[in-house]
């Protein structure tokens, strides 16, 4: 054996072993750059924009101010995207000698590092480019007449929000008519030579219909990726985070530290958050910070449980007492020695968390006590949906897009949960 | 092991000084069910380049005393009484019973290191054994990596792990029993202690393995002066590497001697029990084993008078009764009995 198998190794080795778990990874790469790369594939602002007064960008500018605080993070983890990709190949060439493992944590710790550099770089007055064109509409029509107008758009020219009354609930593949420059030819009054303008049916088709007002529900369904993302990870991220802390510290101090956790783990696993969240809905008003932090707030009671069991019993062992022996500190043997061994079980329940956390936020949307119209979010598409129910594409394909990421991180926690079983090793 | 004793060096021939010394150490555990009193008025002295061996049955409180010197004792456990002092090379001491637990940390690993029973378990499954012992270098000597890591290295040769050069980065399953109690000592060294104590570390090895790691303890000894506290219920071991024994039984030292003394002439009805009980080359295989009959007592429940009393062929009214002092009857030579000095024992070997 050259170099040392950790732990962690054999965990992934053994996910790997599971065809339906490592295809459900596979499943869950494509949706992260779906949701990071949204703005490229639909947006309803051009990225290159010519007329007669000159060229403008203005993709670029609306890329650093949009409406919503996802969608800005996730527009800054976009932009960092492909520097990461180069700073990750670079340091891969250059250290040649780690496990796959660490190269894993460093290249994610890479990422989280660079998206905050930007926001902070954002932060310094007179960097972040501003939206002068946030007025401007770039509807596909607007071709003037006698001059030339080019305009490049994204993939599927549509916006998330953008509300077009002239084509409500259209079945998928419809094409809104448009019209374009046909021929020249003389005007039938005065005989002088002008465009005449044709009725076209080739403008960009709406893949999976359109909702109510006229968005389309395909790009709605990819911004909407984002607000389930972030509220599983941000909702997670928090009672993980509070979760391993206070279950550490119960399980190895023991004594009254742990008498006033586990009281406080008992009262706190009683809220149910669904129903806080419809409350406090109904006394703050809508925000998906509501949803986040309470989810985040009534979660850790179940993971602190977890990891205090497993640090009860990591304490006793022989490495916890000669590290002691060796004169580290409490805290450093907690963090350092107990921790990696205790967090196993902590780690499976995290893919369902964040698999229960896009339902609820779901759920609450589809109620109306969720995000605020007219962010996409999957739940608002599925309210649609339920108010119209005669449209089948309002409910079929958001459905089937819940479906899918739920399902793919419930198997991943599955298999992250078989690969831990020292009992399935094969 | 032959009960053959190898050369030591001459008490009075070079001393070094004090390094450490424990004066009527009282550890109790004080549990629902009463108080537990694992050492009872335990008092040695271990001088600077010198290994004491620490000899008893399980149970007899001398883990529990290793503990008490680094004050790794847990609750409900504690010290109750007693002073423990600690000199340096310059002669200044230190007592180790009122330091506060910052600076007993400081002690630990650096000026007193201890290894364990366990090698299978002594050492965290999910670092590498060279980050563990980096860890201990950098936690008291703050050395930047480059330098610790080529300390690491330097260690593991001297403990005869092969290709240290590549193994540091290996993970402790990687490793067999023998291997791991290397590195443990490794560990252990990585600061140069002055004292080391020892808690059974052979116990759980094979003899032949057993063999080596004692030659190198002695050999590692003998190259930076350290001291060594070998707790042991082998008298083999005793023999091959202590310069004074204490013997332990039921939280109390029975008694105390240089390993020389107490192997030609031991006073004690319980040593002399040990060491008859002891099998022998081309003993007849017809005789009976000696046993010392009886159980070591539970720590709840110890006897009236003399702990030993008990079990001891030599009892007379006055053991059940009055529990003795620890007597010396000769130069370096204590015991804890009514009669010590008196009794004569046939020839043991």
């Amino acid at each position: 054996m050259t170099s040392g198998e950790a732990y962690w190794d054999i965990v992934w080795r053994q996910f790997c072993k599971n065809r339906l778990s490592s295809a459900a990874l596979w499943t869950l790469l494509p949706l992260f750059l779906l949701a990071i790369f949204a703005p490229v594939l639909a947006s309803n602002v051009p990225f290159y924009y010519r007329d007669e007064h000159g060229a403008i960008w203005p993709w670029f500018r609306a890329l650093f101010n949009p409406e919503e605080t996802v969608d800005y993070w996730f527009n800054l983890a976009l932009v960092a995207f492909f520097p990461w990709l180069a700073a990750s190949t670079v340091w891969y060439l250059w250290s040649k000698r780690k496990s796959k493992r660490v190269y894993l944590g460093t290249l994610a710790g890479l990422y989280v590092g660079m998206i905050l550099a930007l926001a902070g770089i954002m932060q310094i007055p007179g960097v972040r480019p501003d939206n002068r064109y946030r007025a401007r509409t770039f509807p596909e029509e607007e071709f003037r007449r006698g001059g030339q107008v080019v305009a490049l758009y994204p993939l599927i020219p549509f916006g998330p929000t953008e509300q077009d009354m002239d084509s409500p609930v259209k079945p998928p593949f419809y094409r809104k008519p448009r019209y374009v420059p046909g021929t020249t030819g003389p005007d039938v009054q005065t005989g002088e030579p002008v465009l005449f303008w044709r009725e076209s049916n080739d403008g960009f088709p709406h893949i999976l219909g359109t909702d109510d007002v006229g968005r389309d529900v395909l790009v709605r369904m990819l911004y909407g990726l984002r607000i389930s993302l972030t509220v599983g990870f941000v909702a997670v991220g928090i009672y993980m985070a509070i979760g391993i802390v206070l279950g550490a510290l119960a399980g190895y101090f023991g004594g009254i530290i742990d008498m006033i956790i586990s009281r406080l783990i008992e009262v706190i696993m009683l809220f149910p958050a669904f129903f806080l969240i419809l409350t406090l809905v109904g006394l703050l008003g809508q925000s998906i910070y509501i949803i986040m932090v309470v989810i985040g707030l009534t979660g850790w009671p179940t993971i602190a449980r977890l990891i205090r069991g497993e640090v009860l019993k990591q304490r006793n062992t022989d490495y916890v007492t000669a590290a002691r022996a060796a004169g580290a500190s409490d805290l450093r043997i907690i963090f350092r020695h107990v921790l990696p061994n205790a967090v196993s079980p902590a780690m499976v329940a995290a893919p369902f968390g964040i698999a229960g956390a896009i339902i609820t936020e779901a759920g609450l949307s589809l109620l109306g006590f969720g995000v605020r119209l007219p962010a996409p979010s999957w739940g608002l598409l599925l309210r649609t949906g339920s108010e119209n129910y005669h449209y089948w594409w309002l409910v079929v394909f958001p459905s089937l897009a819940m479906f899918i990421t739920v399902t793919a991180f419930n198997l991943v926690g599955n298999g992250l949960r078989d690969a831990m079983d020292p009992r399935l090793r094969i | 092991m032959t009960a053959q004793v190898s050369d030591h060096k001459d008490q009075a021939a070079t001393d070094l000084g004090p390094l450490l010394k424990a004066e009527n150490l009282c550890t109790y555990f004080f549990t629902d069910d009463g108080i537990l009193r694992a050492v009872d008025d335990v008092s040695f002295e271990i001088r600077r380049g010198r290994t004491l061996g620490l000899v008893g049955e399980s149970g007899c409180g001398k883990s529990v005393t290793a503990l008490s010197l680094m004050r790794l004792v847990a609750p409900p456990g504690r010290i109750v009484r007693g002073k423990i002092t600690l000199w340096d090379k310059d002669g200044q001491s230190k007592i180790l019973t009122d330091l506060s637990d910052r600076e007993m940390r400081s002690i630990r690993g650096h000026k007193i290191a201890m290894i364990f029973q366990e090698p299978m378990t002594s050492l965290n499954p999910v670092f590498t054994i060279g980050s563990q012992i980096i860890e201990a270098i950098r936690l008291h000597q703050g050395k930047p990596f480059a330098e610790a890591r080529d300390l690491t290295i330097q260690l593991l040769q001297q403990v005869g792990i092969p290709n240290p050069e590549t193994r540091w980065r290996d993970y402790p399953h990687q490793f067999s029993g023998g291997m791991r109690q290397r590195v443990m000592i490794a560990m252990a060294l990585s600061c140069q202690p002055d004292l080391l104590i020892a808690d059974e570390p052979t116990t759980a090895l094979d003899v032949t393995i057993q063999a080596q790691i004692l030659e190198l303890l002695k050999e590692i000894q003998q190259k930076q002066n350290m001291s060594i506290l070998i707790i042991t219920h082998d008298l083999g071991v005793v023999a091959e590497l202590a310069d004074d024994v204490a013997v332990m039984y039921a939280s109390k030292i029975v008694e105390q001697a240089p390993v020389h003394t107490l192997f030609d002439r031991p006073c004690h009805p319980y040593t002399v029990g040990l060491f008859r009980s002891r099998p022998r080359l081309g003993q007849d295989k017809q005789t009976r084993l000696a046993t010392i009959e009886g159980n070591v007592p539970n720590p709840k429940d110890f006897p009236s008078g003399c702990k030993f009393h008990p079990r001891c062929p030599y009892r007379q009214k006055i053991c059940e009764q009055e529990e003795p002092e620890l007597r010396e009857i000769a130069a370096g030579h204590a015991a804890r009995c009514h009669f010590a000095g008196e009794l004569s024992f046939d020839k043991l070997s």
